[in-house]
């Protein structure tokens, strides 16, 4: 897979380089910051492009700008941030902004030091899924648990998912949750059926659209009425 | 100017407002006169034991008995200006700070004497006496005007009881018949004499004492300006000493660990490769923990989500992470002061960590609102055990310095059994 790396820390940066390698990937391009990021993505045409949060010159959201820029001007580029710590109200506005257009993944930093399952991730954004940190996950649950849509749900219909957003498989929620596919099945069904989706193949993409936009509607007691996700594709 | 209130601003800023004063003027009159009435009546008694205090006092200095007069002089007339701001206050409703002895600045009977004579100098407590010294001189006129007042209405009515002509009281006679006409018009003339010095009592008083004092205002900001910096002071020093404590009992002694577990997976790599693995393993783990712990000491001291998309998206993180289930309620319109923020930021992290460590609750609550006058306000509530308390050093006491530093206030209740709930305010404009 063709990759473009932005890590203004050198030590990550040929870290990465180094990891992806191994894996047998290609790096395309490593860049300190996103100052050429759109001639390079041009001239290079990656397959995935991993960014991370803080670059120069102020060292804040960078990588966020820089990802919400390259969503719009190339919808269905799969995009990996970095993030030395994760923060729902980025997470929420990268998956608002790209509906369910391109494949995302908002990870810490600190995951790559599990190698494998990094790669993994990074092979699952680019076949097309996203993959949310636990953290942010946590995060984004704890923020809509006061909507009533959220309150309905019960506690391993939560857990779910929660590992649905992070990007899990149904098979891997049934491995790690000790039920069959097919419970997963009925619990995902629930699910969509409650925060008000049509259930469908791409669960993944949409319940994370649903969960970013119960934040838009309103925090504490927010409005019970149907959900205007807009996010089918 | 287009919001400018269409009435002319009141000349002092201490004053009561406009419409408060016209409803309450008859009332406030009479009160006046019945005031001045009686300070006209005991201002000279008053006047005269001071004076005499005044000549006792230096007269007998040099046998040291004066200066205990003197003494008792200085707190005699600090209780009479501190009695003459009441009553305007009272009065008037002007809304002055009452006067406050000088806290003592040494101690020791030094000290005393020195906030004694600094109290002698005080410019607003001579003001407030310089006031009431001029009550009781309006007020003498006041009960000299009354009486003018009781014998003009008693010669209204001599018709009624006498034929023979009047006397003017200046050697002079009038027929009786006039004496209506002159004795109403002696009464009229009492009356208005009487409201007219009620008044300029109240324009007296006000250019007086209600008059801002810059001093007054600027060395209470100064008081204001040291509290606010020795608690950003000993905030920085608290959150030093945390740092620094984190650092080497957390983050330090778990790498030296790591550096020993690879070292012996080293040693052993070639011998026992399946145990070098197990070590390497361990040695992994451990990096990630400290890697975490590294990240939220880090995000502790500084959480640049907080600058960058304020309170509300900065909150997400800590409620996310919390051992103990937090139910957020935040609204905020807007964004506040960076150092007001991160002062409400810091107390809710602070509260979240110390309910997880401490109270054994099962949910917290963090509620966070921008209140009237533009307060930062934020409560943190749990179901556990309470009975918590600020010790110096402790995490309550650098929430507390934090919103002091800050300019604002906390709040802690906790009794015993619980449940516990901080309370912080800050300016949102700080």
């Amino acid at each position: 897979m063709r990759i473009l790396i932005v890590e203004d820390s050198v030590l990550l940066r040929e870290g990465l380089v180094r990891l992806l390698e191994d894996a047998g990937h290609t790096v395309v391009a490593a860049l300190p910051d996103a100052t050429s990021l759109d001639e390079t993505v041009d001239a290079t045409d990656p397959e995935l492009c991993i960014l991370d949060v803080r670059l120069p010159p102020t060292f804040v959201d960078e990588g966020i700008r820089a990802a919400l820029a390259l969503r719009r001007r190339l919808p269905h580029l799969p995009l990996l941030v970095l993030s030395q710590y994760v923060e729902e109200r980025y997470a929420s506005d990268l998956i608002v902004a790209q509906g369910s257009a391109g494949p995302l993944g908002y990870l810490l930093k600190d995951r790559v030091a599990d190698v494998s399952e990094f790669i993994e991730s990074v092979q699952r954004i680019a076949a097309g899924s996203t993959v949310l940190d636990p953290e942010v996950v946590a995060q984004l649950l704890t923020r809509r648990n006061q909507d009533d849509r959220m309150r309905s749900l019960t506690e391993r219909e939560r857990t779910v998912l929660a590992m649905i957003a992070e990007g899990r498989s149904n098979q891997a929620i049934a491995g790690t949750l000790f039920l069959s596919e097919a419970s997963v099945e009925k619990h995902i069904t629930a699910i969509f059926q409650k925060l008000g989706l049509e259930p469908d193949e791409s669960g993944n993409r949409r319940v994370l659209a649903a969960i970013a936009h119960l934040s838009s509607t309103g925090r504490g007691g927010a409005p019970a009425g149907p959900t205007q996700t807009g996010t089918s594709r | 100017m287009t919001t400018a209130p269409s009435y002319d601003p009141p000349p002092a800023s201490t004053a009561a407002g406009p419409g408060a004063e016209a409803a309450r003027t008859p009332v406030r009159l009479f009160l006046t006169i019945l005031e001045l009435a009686a300070l006209g009546f005991l201002g000279s008694g008053v006047a005269g034991l001071l004076g005499g205090a005044v000549g006792i006092g230096i007269g007998l200095s040099v046998f040291g008995v004066g200066l205990v007069v003197l003494v008792g002089l200085v707190y005699a007339l600090f209780g009479i200006g501190w009695f003459e701001i009441a009553r305007l206050n009272g009065l008037y409703g002007f809304d002055l700070p009452a006067l406050r002895r000088r806290p003592r600045e040494r101690p020791g009977f030094g000290g005393w004497l020195l906030s004694l004579w600094r109290q002698a100098y005080n410019g607003r407590m001579w003001r407030a006496l310089a006031n009431f010294a001029i009550a009781c001189a309006l007020g003498s006129l006041v009960l000299r005007l009354m009486t003018w007042f009781g014998w003009s209405a008693v010669t209204a009515f001599a018709p009624l009881f006498t034929g023979t002509d009047m006397d003017t009281g200046w050697g002079t006679r009038y027929p009786s018949a006039w004496a209506p006409l002159v004795g109403g018009a002696g009464a009229a003339a009492a009356v208005v004499g009487i409201i007219g010095i009620a008044l300029l009592h109240r324009v007296i008083s006000r250019g007086i004492v209600a008059t801002p004092d810059r001093n007054l205002d600027l060395s209470e900001q100064v008081r204001t300006t040291t509290a606010q910096r020795a608690g950003a002071v000993r905030a920085a020093d608290v959150e030093r000493t945390r740092i620094e404590r984190d650092l080497h009992d957390g983050v330090q002694p778990r790498l030296v660990s790591v550096g020993m577990t690879l070292g012996m997976a080293q040693q052993k790599i070639d011998t026992d490769p399946e145990a070098a693995k197990a070590l390497i393993a361990e040695a992994h783990t451990s990096t990630k923990a400290a890697i975490t712990e590294l990240r939220q000491l880090a995000r502790g001291i500084h959480a640049s989500v907080l600058d960058d998309r304020g309170l509300d998206a900065a909150l997400s993180a800590l409620a996310g992470r919390s051992p103990v289930p937090v139910v957020l309620d935040v609204r905020l319109d807007g964004r506040c002061s960076r150092d007001a923020e991160a002062a409400v930021y810091f107390a809710i992290a602070e509260s979240l960590t110390n309910a997880a460590k401490h109270s054994r609750a099962s949910e917290c609550r963090v509620v966070v609102r921008v209140r009237d006058g533009g307060t930062l306000w934020a409560r943190v509530e749990d179901n556990g055990v309470g009975g918590a308390a600020v010790v110096p050093g402790g995490g309550l006491d650098g929430i507390g310095n934090r919103a002091l530093a800050a300019g604002g206030t906390i709040r802690l209740d906790s009794p015993v059994g619980g449940p516990t709930s901080l309370e912080v305010s800050v300016p949102c404009a700080s």
